[in-house]
């Protein structure tokens, strides 16, 4: 799971440096936060790991189909005025691969799920809150 | 797709198109696209005569004369300067983008099979770079510190500030820099800094072929370097001091 995670992280990195997109200025107030997530939850027990996998991988996969339905929807709109939006285009690429991706973060899901994410001791509150946090970074990223 | 890197910088095409989302209230980021060329700056009828303007500036300046001279040239009326509503500010506009948008042809490095031993670092491409786009002021150099002076006044400080910034994040990008945390920031900040003091020192330089604005040049990019390595070490430091501490804590017997 990690080696993939690592891989998307680079594979986005790649993608921001290369179409010269400004990246977001939170980003190190972000590093820290996943940081204390990560152990916070880490501490807390092997099942609050996992659930905080679930809360996280399931606000990314409906990221990522946002993502992938505005790209589609351009691509209809190019494929209607003929233009090719198939293998080894730029659009052709990007959904290719967050197709990829989202899938990969789905698989995550299902094994956070699978290990136990539900036994988790205050599962709801724990869920709830790591959702909204995962919303409003995405919030703020989008615009900072 | 091949990635840029392996992409020869003189053939690869600039373009840049905007993302626009119709969706809530998100801005949009400019996405760079290398299928898709962006619209040209100016339009056909303002390219004209600012290209032909940019030739009077030795003689008449910044000023509204060259852009009537310019537009006479084109073969326009002298009213259509009246197309240009912020008179001699657009047409220093018109030099910072052109020069700005040239860069990329000014300047060729050897793609990545041709270099030999000596590889050339991403520093000394910003070097390069830099003093390309400097050189491209040699011109209009005596005209231009009334030009920044025109930048300078409040309603066009905003707009040249832009530009700066978009020549900072041009250079970087052409010089081959992938990193896109913090330092994506700090390193166009810097650079626009270092980048706007030499060229102000390069209005008062007097020197054959403007050795002692590359040495000014030289000097400063070094300072930044020093700083970047002090702030390196200063934070390294902390990590390590910060780690001792915890470890004698634990080894006296406290749960950290």
């Amino acid at each position: 799971m990690y080696d993939q995670e690592a891989s998307h992280f680079s594979t986005f990195n790649a993608l921001l440096a290369k179409h010269r997109i400004r990246p977001t200025a939170m980003y190190p107030v972000w590093k820290v936060a996943a940081t204390a997530l990560g152990w916070g939850t880490a501490l807390l027990g092997r099942e609050a790991a996992m659930a905080c996998t679930e809360a996280v991988e399931t606000e990314i996969g409906g990221h990522y189909n946002e993502q992938v339905r505005v790209l589609l929807d351009w691509a209809e709109k190019l494929e209607a005025r003929g233009q090719d939006v198939g293998e080894g285009t730029e659009l052709g690429d990007l959904l290719r691969t967050l197709r990829r991706i989202r899938d990969e973060e789905l698989e995550h899901l299902d094994h956070a799920v699978e290990n136990d994410a539900k036994a988790a001791e205050p599962y709801e509150l724990l869920t709830n809150v790591i959702r909204g946090g995962c919303r409003g970074a995405i919030w703020i990223s989008e615009r900072v | 797709m091949a990635s840029p890197s392996r992409l020869s910088r003189s053939i690869r095409p600039q373009f840049r198109s905007s993302l626009l989302r119709p969706i809530s209230s998100r801005q949009s980021r400019l996405y760079h696209s290398y299928e898709y060329a962006q619209p040209p700056p100016f339009s056909p009828a303002e390219s004209a005569i600012l290209s032909s303007a940019i030739a009077h500036v030795p003689d008449h300046g910044f000023s509204s004369s060259a852009l009537s001279l310019g537009a006479r040239d084109a073969g326009y009326l002298d009213a259509s300067t009246n197309l240009f509503s912020r008179g001699a500010f657009d047409l220093i506009n018109y030099h910072l983008v052109s020069q700005r948008i040239s860069l990329k042809d000014a300047v060729q490095f050897p793609g990545e099979a041709e270099q030999g031993p000596g590889k050339l670092g991403i520093g000394s491409k910003v070097r390069a770079l830099t003093l390309a786009r400097l050189r491209a002021n040699r011109p209009i150099i005596h005209r231009w510190q009334e030009a920044l002076a025109i930048m300078a006044q409040p309603s066009y400080v905003p707009p040249s500030l832009a530009e700066l910034a978009r020549l900072a994040d041009e250079i970087w990008f052409l010089a081959g820099d992938v990193s896109v945390d913090t330092s994506w920031y700090t390193k166009r900040a810097s650079l626009s800094a270092i980048y706007s003091a030499t060229e102000i020192f390069m209005t008062q330089d007097t020197s054959k072929d403007f050795t002692d604005t590359e040495k000014f040049l030289d000097a400063r990019l070094e300072d930044s370097i020093k700083l970047g390595g002090f702030l390196g070490a200063c934070s390294e430091w902390i990590d390590y001091t910060g780690h001792s501490v915890v470890n004698v804590l634990r080894s006296k017997g406290m749960r950290v």
